[in-house]
């Protein structure tokens, strides 16, 4: 991996103290640093004021490590510094044996590794964090105009690039580094539709125009509420946003290792060993951070983990936890890394119908383009309650107006559904998901 | 020095006068936050050590206005003054930029009023003092004493100590400091149904205190037993309880974890002043003061409590902070504003700016919030020694069960969400039980959701003392900052069409 430039002095300092070893009781049998540098700017909108007070143009630079020591008598120390502390060893060394304690199974160091060849740095966005700005005024220019072309009063949003270098070294030979860089936005149209975007390489506002064509159509529809709405069960289609939150939340959630490990996962141990079946046999998930210049795309974990593709749902069986080397020794497994967010994953079913398609298809329905409150759910239980206030009504497969809805169900079993399908959304990498009929759809009116 | 006397960033004080200095001789007005956080927390699962993690962060946030009033923000980690310097330049020049980027300008800082105090913390014991093999045996006692009291479970069981200090200081001479701490010790309970199909259920019990040796007083640790024991017994009682189907507008009785829920989602954020070009609570950017929107002897207030998880004395921007009643019997008063967003208002700041840590601009928060009125009903027994059969007596004893076929009832907050443009909120509960007048059902979690303005309408009556100690991490642009609050023990919404629970 070619890094354009050098490691922080601070970093330097502290790996250099580390690699001596520590002194009496400081004695250092083994460590890793996992350290950052990262640059960014951001210009933001709050409510139609652009660049104000509370949403200012903002410069930043930082520089953190985390770091992993085991002291000769065998016991763990785990802390987190920036740029101060690290470049002053001995503070960092006796604050961190201050803290030290016994975990067995967390004394993993990764050894001489190789990272995937991904292609994740853009040198135009890196200028942009570096203070050339005008791509930042670009894209929020792009999302003023479509606003201002609807007539819409409200609009927030924030538009940002960094450019980070990162690297994990370790006593037992792992030397990786990387250099990444991230350019970002998302806007909210009168707080009903929103709208985001990741890229490596900066974004034109073309292209932001484009993205935003479709929320801001929406926010017309949900304007008006819809007429004599019924309550009881309907088929509800999950737009990419929400399907995505639903989803993070209910099924990659519960495949973190030391969740499931520890009994706190919906998912018990020997459901992997049997390669249960938690969703509908054509449901498959991979993970595949390998993506060129893929905004899911990573070289290494902070614990010097390479990124390789895996499947953890195939045929709608589980095949892994999501495991770090903790949890892979107590698994017995190779460590599995985690996706980024959604764009790190590859989903797969039966052949996807188009969002306009399974609209059409439907006598009666709804499309929920976000919730409220998923975060607040037990995600061990799959059960739901949620408020869905920016949701469409479907009649006779046409899109009608706005429902206030209350959803209530439970998402994994939902998952087994035979009517449960991956639906297509025009520009959305990320599939939307048409759940069955069986939730309770609760309208409240205003 | 020992942190629990003094202030550590005093030492620094020179880098940020010579910020001052630069400030001045550029013609720009700089308000400059140094920021010292420390965090210890220890973990424990199902009886072993999972985790200790410690932390420490020292930096440095600027905003930069120009003569015109456009703003720039800009952050670096450590106080080196060589840093220091490089980022008050870019900073400078960034806010230089901004102005031809069409940045909304404001010169509201020419009117505010120097500030010099100097807050030291409440916690008795400095952060130094924290021996982390104590926390741990502590942490693994009270993790194996759940373990053994309810065979079956899976526990997590965190104890966290937090120190952070701020120094502000701005080019009108403004030299503020304060200090707090935080002691949170917490408990999951997570119960699984016998047969594998009825789902987990994960219930949790808190308790915060600004003193790191709390757990060493008996009448706290009790506390913490007796919330610890509730949840795992709603836990474990949750796998076989069924949904609750609700037949339409059913009075709701919350706990005052809830209400500290419904007090910040509902009410709180939409009384935030940078929110007033948007916000239900307000009017073409105008709080709608003197609009009645509740009934008498129901208020919102919201101010920071010495020692209270979520207490800020002093603004991120270096005002003093001052309690704010929302809502005054009934009829909407004050809002909480910082030094730029007042004129919603009549021109007033509250200092009610927070920021998460001094890479984050501050922003209008709330601090501990809380929901009153008046003539509330007294309890028969303390908060945590009422169960729901005592809960059921109490809504009888009050005529509701008269009244009403069953009254709802909602334990144990989870959080909650809110869109303060449109009105909408949410918050979730870790169980529901439905009253009537022969019995009481258990029910799985649902979510309590509906209008703000629905919400405030339908405040009736309180129960016992006021608890103020429900805490919560508030997100809010991207930043998350302790939060806190309550209200009388338990609080009674009337039915109400425009809020709902269950589907």
């Amino acid at each position: 991996m070619t890094i354009q430039g050098a490691m922080p002095p601070e970093i330097a300092t502290l790996l250099a103290a580390l690699q001596n070893g520590g002194t009496g009781a400081m004695r250092v049998a083994d460590w890793r640093v996992n350290w950052t540098w990262r640059q960014e700017v951001s210009a933001a909108i709050r409510d139609s004021e652009p660049l104000n007070v509370h949403a200012p143009l903002a410069v930043e630079e930082s520089t953190a490590a985390g770091v992993l020591v085991q002291w000769a008598d065998g016991r763990l120390s785990r802390r987190r510094v920036e740029r101060a502390e690290a470049a002053q060893p001995e503070r960092f060394l006796e604050a961190a044996l201050a803290s030290a304690y016994e975990d067995s199974d967390g004394a993993v160091f990764v050894g001489p590794t190789t990272a995937p060849e991904v292609p994740l740095f853009v040198p135009e966005t890196a200028a942009v964090a570096a203070g050339h700005l005008d791509p930042l005024a670009e894209v929020l220019s792009a999302a003023r105009s479509v606003a201002s072309s609807h007539g819409f009063r409200n609009l927030s949003g924030s538009v940002s690039a960094v450019h980070a270098r990162s690297g994990v070294r370790t006593s037992r030979g792992c030397d990786l580094a990387d250099e990444v860089t991230r350019f970002t936005w998302w806007f909210s149209f009168e707080g009903l539709a929103s709208e985001s975007d990741q890229r490596r390489e900066p974004i034109p506002g073309s292209a932001v125009r484009e993205r935003l064509a479709e929320p801001a159509d929406r926010v017309g529809r949900l304007l008006h509420d819809e007429a004599n709405v019924l309550p009881g069960p309907v088929p509800v289609l999950l737009h990419p946003n929400a399907a995505e939150s639903f989803l993070f939340t209910y099924l990659l959630g519960n495949l973190e290792g030391d969740l499931v490990w520890n009994r706190r996962s919906a998912f018990r141990r020997e459901q992997f060993d049997g390669g249960a079946s938690v969703a509908r046999e054509d449901l498959s998930v991979r993970l595949d951070p390998l993506v060129p210049f893929g905004a899911g795309s990573y070289h290494f974990t902070r614990e010097g983990v390479v990124a390789r593709k895996v499947d953890l749902i195939a045929s709608g069986r589980l095949t892994t936890p999501i495991l770090d080397l903790k949890y892979a020794r107590r698994f017995g497994r190779e460590p599995v890394p985690g996706p980024l967010g959604a764009e790190s994953l590859v989903f797969a079913s039966r052949p996807f119908p188009s969002s306009e398609e399974a609209i059409g298809g439907l006598d009666r329905g709804l499309v929920v383009f976000s919730v409220l409150g998923l975060h607040t759910q037990d995600p061990t239980s799959g059960d739901f309650s949620v408020a869905a206030p920016q949701s469409l009504a479907i009649r006779a497969g046409r899109l009608g107006g706005r429902v206030r809805a209350a959803l209530t169900g439970n998402f994994l079993q939902a998952l087994h559904s035979p009517d449960m399908r991956l639906v297509r959304f025009p520009g959305q990498p990320m599939p939307g998901i048409l759940l069955p009929a069986g939730l309770s759809v609760d309208a409240v009116s205003r | 020095m020992s942190d629990s006397a003094g202030f550590l960033l005093d030492p620094h004080a020179g880098v940020l006068d010579e910020l001052l200095r630069r400030a001045a001789g550029e013609g720009l007005y700089l308000i400059a936050r140094a920021v010292d956080r420390r965090a210890q927390s220890v973990s424990v699962v199902n009886g072993r050590t999972e985790e200790v993690a410690s932390s420490s962060n020292l930096g440095l946030g600027l905003s930069v206005f120009t003569a015109e009033g456009t703003c720039a923000f800009g952050a670096v980690d450590g106080l080196a003054p060589s840093d220091a310097l490089v980022t008050f330049r870019r900073t400078a020049d960034t806010a230089r930029v901004a102005a031809r980027m069409e940045a909304t300008p404001t010169t509201a800082f020419l009117s505010a009023t120097p500030n010099r105090s100097r807050i030291p913390q409440a916690g008795r014991r400095s952060f130094q003092s924290v021996r982390i093999p104590e926390a741990e045996t502590r942490a693994r006692g009270l993790d194996e004493e759940m373990r053994g009291r309810f065979p079956g479970l899976s526990t997590r069981t965190s104890l966290s100590f937090e120190r952070e200090e701020w120094r502000v200081v701005r080019s009108d001479g403004t030299q503020a400091a304060w200090a707090v701490t935080r002691f949170v010790s917490s408990q999951a309970m997570t119960a699984a149904g016998s047969d594998g199909e009825d789902g987990s259920f994960t219930c949790r019990a808190t308790l915060s205190s600004p003193h790191f040796d709390a757990l060493e007083d008996d009448s706290a640790r009790r506390v913490l037993q007796l919330r610890a024991e509730g949840a795992a017994r709603r836990a474990l009682a949750l796998p076989a309880a069924g949904r609750f189907s609700s037949a339409g507008p059913v009075p709701l009785l919350i706990d005052y974890a809830l209400a500290k829920g419904l007090a910040h989602e509902a009410f709180g954020h939409a009384a935030e002043a940078d929110s007033f070009r948007s916000s239900v609570l307000a009017r073409d950017g105008r709080f709608r003061r003197g609009e009645r929107v509740g009934r008498d002897g129901v208020s919102v207030i919201d101010e920071p409590l010495r020692g209270d998880h979520a207490d800020q004395p002093i603004s991120a921007n270096g005002q003093p902070r001052r309690r704010v009643e929302i809502v005054r019997s009934g009829v909407l008063h004050d809002a909480l504003t910082d030094l730029f967003a007042a004129d919603g208002v009549g021109g007033a700041s509250n200092g009610c700016e927070r920021a998460q840590s001094y890479r984050h601009p501050p922003i209008p928060r709330m601090s501990n919030i809380r929901i009153e009125l008046e003539n509330a009903r007294p309890l028969a027994a303390p908060f945590e020694e009422m169960g729901p059969e005592e809960i059921r007596r109490l809504v009888g004893d009050a005529g509701l069960l008269d009244r009403y076929p069953r009254v709802v009832y909602l334990s144990g907050y989870t959080g909650g969400q809110v869109n303060p443009v449109r009105g909408d909120f949410l918050f979730n509960c870790q169980a529901l039980y439905e009253l009537t007048g022969r019995s009481v059902t258990l029910h799985r979690p649902s979510a309590f959701r509906g209008s703000i303005l629905g919400a405030l309408a339908s405040l009736a009556d309180g129960f016992g003392p006021l608890h103020l100690d429900a805490i919560g991490t508030c997100g809010k642009w991207g930043q998350s900052v302790p939060s806190s609050g309550g209200s009388h023990a338990f609080v009674l919404l009337e039915p109400n069409p425009n809020v709902g629970v269950g589907a």
